[in-house]
């Protein structure tokens, strides 16, 4: 999966309450919502657990769910690494997140028509004008256009974690192209193999019509019916060409790359073996900076030269449109908050970490008041650089980051510490298991079509940092998936057993 | 069907194909020179050299086996053909079989870190065997578990489109072999070449039920370039060629595809093997090559670039990018 769009995490300090559990409560008692599916794996015993573990990773080694080790010749294919014990949300819970999500990106879409036309919010002095023109993913070239329905982002992948309390709050938004889609239906399908007869009893909300869902809200954007729509992929080498190649398998849709296609008078075309083909709706998983020659990198070899006067046109739509990104800068989080409550006049119905903007005053005094409590992150760094962790910063990079931040900044924010939630996690040793708990965050997916009604699938990926101690849910790095569970609004969990 | 996907399936196609025919000439070869013990000949190995491109440094056995079998990168080499074939059924896997593919997988995997030297201990004709029926049993698995519609006809045109190049490429071998002994015609070398060109098509024992057991040039050729049942004999490959292809590819250049194939067969079939014998079977073999040269590249472009250039500036007003702010 595309690895690098995981957000680094804070790691944990040692002083503060410990992680909210999704299975058990603080005295040790099992929640009544999860009391069940914990007496059905510590039936199983040890010996029960580490084969239901193996049966699981089969099962995905022989769908050939594994995504390409790199610079390796024997081209071996390893799994991402999954966690039988699955996270569970009951209904309400779930409709709360789905509100909230759906709040937050209504604003978001609002927000992002608006910097690409009127640009109200930057006159009213809501946000800085700078910090939309010197983004690096402001577009340009999207100035002036309106995606059918006014919707930017039709795909969305939010990135949530749970404090201490187990509320949920956003991390991340990751409106360019989300990946990790697949697993979530690949890993139900895995758990429908192995555990079928409890996944049944639980009553567990399905996420098997997300291919189905993506595809009308893919074609209500080409507005026809009968609009032809593609998946744009980087190519083979890609990390998620498994998601890419299986999305467009479920929706049975060409899988093009770049060399497939060509654009001609504003239209894009694929190059098929009857001749030119006419596309209109494209979701492209290829980033903006990619997408086209002749207005971007003039390197790049994965995207179609003139495809943005094909947008420009009304040609061509694409999902998500170029220019999403500007939302999804570090220091732009901050204000969200202040977003919704412009264009919604509504308060914010999610949390989200609180982030400190050393560009404001008031906050830089806060700041560097408490930078050992602190993480400090750069606004425009990706993959954890620059990044400072204050209770575990050395007298002399606390020192080093205060002239940074003095010097520039605009360049940070900050966010205090939050500890990530933990689940039960199969840990194995020596061919025993047993279970333990281990740190995750969710990324659910919203899907929205050109009549702005986002539709969130009920279920996530779970993501689990598989090492003891560490929050890092990266796969690169060690980390796994988990099944989400949603439940049916208003089941008792296993009730009828 | 994507374009790029079209001309996968065929290159796959004509890999397998293609690895198949460089390993049975080069068996072929060797057998010929232990037999006439001349194993160390330059002779016996040059006409190999031009005709599968392969420049000469130190003529011998070693060194087309290099080039050939081992070498990553030489066109022809066997090494080549199933690493491409395999790379390419990586990204056409929603397209072929997956019996297909866990085949190929393992048939490639199974080729690694091979040499030369590993060939000449474990045996030439074993290791020939061995790819010889991998590429069978490639085709086989692919004809009873692909869908016979458009890939599995690429496929398909692929390989005989590749065994038609291969059949003028090891008659241009015995034309080459003649070229370089002018003298040699009617003695038993010559008789003896012939025999070996038919064995590198695997048409010897067809030859000897379909005739008798005497070897004579103006049969072989008549059996090689025209026999309407010989699986190998360009007559074959071409109408095969001709049958496989998808209706839908025949778009805007199939006027010129189709002149090509017609164009071929009646060279064909104008032909006359009896004089062909007395001339320079040399250069009949070289002007055949390129004749089937130019009838891949005319299908390739009908079915795989059938699509126009698009040169002259062409996005309108409307799109303009907007004037920075």
């Amino acid at each position: 999966m595309g690895v690098s769009e995981l957000p680094r995490i804070p790691r944990q300090a040692a002083t503060r309450p410990p992680p909210f559990d999704g299975y058990a409560r603080a005295s040790g008692t099992a929640r009544a919502e999860t009391e069940r599916l914990v007496h059905v794996f510590n039936r199983r015993g040890p010996e029960g657990l580490a084969a239901l573990q193996r049966e699981a990773e089969i099962s995905l080694l022989n769908q050939g769910i594994t995504f390409t080790v790199y610079a390796d010749e024997r081209g071996t294919e390893k799994i991402l690494p999954f966690d039988v014990v699955p996270r569970v949300i009951s209904g309400i819970e779930w409709a709360a997140l789905e509100s909230g999500i759906e709040q937050r990106l209504r604003a978001i879409q609002r927000f992002l028509a608006d910097l690409y036309g009127e640009q109200r919010i930057l006159r009213d002095g809501v946000i800085p004008s700078d910090l939309v023109v010197n983004s690096p993913f402001f577009c340009r070239e999207m100035v002036g256009v309106a995606p059918r329905g006014d919707v930017w982002v039709n795909i969305a992948g939010v990135d949530l974690i749970q404090d201490e309390t187990g509320g949920f709050m956003v991390l991340e938004d990751n409106l360019r192209v989300p990946s990790g889609v697949s697993y979530v239906l690949e890993n139900r399908r895995v758990m429908g193999r192995i555990l079928p007869d409890v996944l049944q009893r639980a009553r567990v909300r399905s996420v098997e019509h997300y291919p189905q869902m993506l595809f009308d809200a893919l074609r209500s954007m080409g507005g026809s019916e009968d609009c032809r729509v593609a998946v744009l992929t980087p190519g083979i080498y890609n990390s998620a060409y498994f998601e890419h190649s299986f999305l467009a398998a479920e929706m049975g849709v060409d899988l093009v790359e770049g060399q497939d296609l060509l654009v001609d008078q504003d239209v894009l075309y694929a190059k098929t073996i009857s001749g030119l083909e006419r596309i209109d709706v494209l979701y492209r998983r290829v980033d903006d900076d990619f997408l086209d020659p002749l207005v971007f990198r003039s390197d790049s070899l994965l995207g179609v030269p003139g495809i943005m006067h094909a947008v420009r046109a009304g040609n061509l739509s694409l999902a998500n449109a170029p220019g999403t990104g500007v939302v999804d800068d570090k220091a732009m989080y901050a204000y969200l908050p202040r977003v919704i409550e412009y264009y919604l006049g509504e308060k914010p119905q999610l949390a989200q970490v609180p982030t400190y903007l050393c560009r404001e005053e008031k906050s830089r005094a806060t700041v560097l008041a408490n930078l050992g409590d602190l993480v400090v992150k750069p606004t425009d760094g990706s993959g954890g650089y620059g990044i400072l962790i204050g209770p575990h910063a050395s007298d002399e990079e606390i020192a080093r980051m205060r002239a940074d931040i003095e010097a520039r900044p605009e360049r940070f924010v900050a966010q205090p510490l939050i500890s990530l939630s933990t689940l039960p996690t199969i840990v194995s040793d020596d061919g025993d298991a047993h279970l333990e708990p281990r740190h995750v965050d969710l990324r659910p997916f919203a899907v929205t079509g050109a009549d702005g009604a986002m539709r969130l699938l009920p279920g996530g990926l779970t993501r689990v940092a598989l090492r003891k101690g560490t929050v890092v849910v990266n796969s690169s790095q060690g980390g796994g998936t988990k099944d989400t569970w949603v439940l049916h609004d208003g089941e008792d969990f296993m009730n009828a057993e | 069907m994507l374009s790029r996907i079209g001309e996968a399936l065929y290159g796959m196609g004509r890999d397998i194909e293609r690895a198949q025919n460089v390993v049975r000439v080069l068996e072929v070869t060797h057998k010929m020179a232990l037999v006439r013990q001349s194993l160390e000949d330059p002779l016996t190995w040059l006409p190999l050299y031009s005709s599968f491109d392969v420049a000469i440094d130190e003529p011998g056995e070693a060194e087309l086996y290099e080039r050939l079998v081992v070498d990553p990168q030489h066109p022809y080499s066997v090494s080549r053909c199933l690493r491409e074939a395999r790379e390419k059924g990586r990204s056409l896997r929603d397209h072929i079989s997956e019996e297909m593919w866990a085949y190929l997988n393992r048939a490639y995997l199974g080729l690694l870190g091979l040499s030369f030297d590993a060939i000449r201990r474990d045996g030439r004709s074993e290791f020939s065997f061995r790819i010889e029926t991998l590429c069978d049993a490639f085709h086989g698995i692919a004809d009873d578990t692909m869908m016979h519609g458009s890939e599995w006809r690429f496929l398909r045109t692929g390989k005989y489109m590749e065994r038609a190049e291969m059949t003028a490429r090891i008659l241009h071998v015995k034309g080459q072999s003649l070229a370089v002994m002018p003298d040699a015609a009617g003695r038993p070398i010559d008789v003896h070449q012939w025999q070996a060109m038919l064995r590198s098509l695997a048409g010897f024992e067809p030859y000897r039920r379909w005739y008798d057991a005497r070897i004579l040039p103006g049969r072989v050729l008549e059996f090689v370039l025209r026999h309407p049942d010989f699986p190998r004999s360009l007559g074959y490959c071409i109408r095969r060629v001709d049958e496989h292809l998808p209706e839908e590819s025949r778009g805007p250049k199939q006027a010129e595809l189709r002149e090509a194939l017609g164009g071929l067969r009646r060279h064909l079939d104008a032909t006359d093997v009896d004089s062909l014998i007395r001339r320079d079977l040399s250069a009949y073999s070289e002007d055949l090559m390129s004749r089937v040269g130019d009838l891949s590249s005319a299908l390739e472009t009908a079915c795989f670039r059938n699509f126009y250039r698009v040169t002259a500036q062409s996005m309108s007003e409307q799109s303009r990018f907007p004037v920075n702010q």
